[in-house]
């Protein structure tokens, strides 16, 4: 099927590989049916576009990538609502990036990350009750400490 | 709204499996503890709100990225090589 993106334009996309978010993310709990399209070839970043919500449009990124060291730690009673039952199989995990001006400060939300179920197109964004983790960490960081340098002095 | 009066040490008590104890009170601080069936999303207000906030902060920077940058699209030209 074609759909309107305001970011991407007009695309094309398999109906099987629609994924639904039960609640919504938060901010947008309205939007409930999204696409996940790479950004490139290899790319660890992808969009992550809502059906409902032409205008919603998040870029996301694999996180081992950025962060090799990254855990947590979601409840069963949260996996058992994406249906998950062995988590190597099914499990996959985004995390949401956002793209200041300079593009160097790009951070991650490794906070509340994405977690989708590839198997029945299922996910959520998890919301912990207490993390080591916050809404923002740079993803280029040795880029994002020189710029913070030069503006010290 | 139902706004109760507690002194530390006593209860709430939410339909007939939530209970809220009222573990201690310092100064503006209050301590909760509180027993709920697992399956009930229990999160700080302002930890939600954060994440709400982050989650339109990174879509208007997307937003803002295309009219910046509208050659960065790459997913199109992938498409487009493919052809």
């Amino acid at each position: 099927m074609i759909i309107q993106t305001s970011f991407l334009g007009e695309i094309e996309i398999e109906e099987n590989t629609i994924i639904s978010f039960p609640e919504g993310i938060p901010g947008f709990e309205q939007s409930r049916r999204y696409v996940i399209i790479p950004m490139g070839e290899a790319s660890p970043f992808f969009y992550l576009q809502s059906l409902d919500d032409e205008d919603f449009c998040l870029l996301i990124g694999q996180p081992f990538v950025f962060f090799p060291d990254y855990e947590f730690d979601v409840p069963d009673e949260e996996l058992q609502k994406l249906g998950i039952e062995d988590q190597g199989q099914e499990l996959v995990v985004y995390v949401i990036i956002s793209v200041p001006e300079d593009f160097k400060m790009a951070t991650a939300n490794l906070l509340a990350p994405l977690v989708i179920n590839v198997v029945n197109k299922k996910g959520m964004q998890y919301v912990p009750g207490k993390s080591a983790y916050t809404t923002r960490h740079y993803i280029f960081q040795r880029e994002a400490a020189s710029v913070r340098a030069g503006e010290v002095r | 709204m139902l706004v109760l009066s507690r002194k530390k040490g006593q209860k709430i008590i939410i339909a007939d499996n939530i209970v809220i104890d009222i573990v201690d009170i310092q100064g503006d601080v209050v301590r909760l503890g509180i027993s709920a069936p697992a399956d009930i999303k229990i999160f700080r207000g302002e930890i939600y709100q954060e994440i709400q906030d982050e989650n339109r902060q990174a879509a208007n920077n997307l937003a803002r990225m295309k009219e910046a940058l509208p050659g960065l699209l790459k997913y199109q030209e992938t498409k487009d090589s493919r052809e």
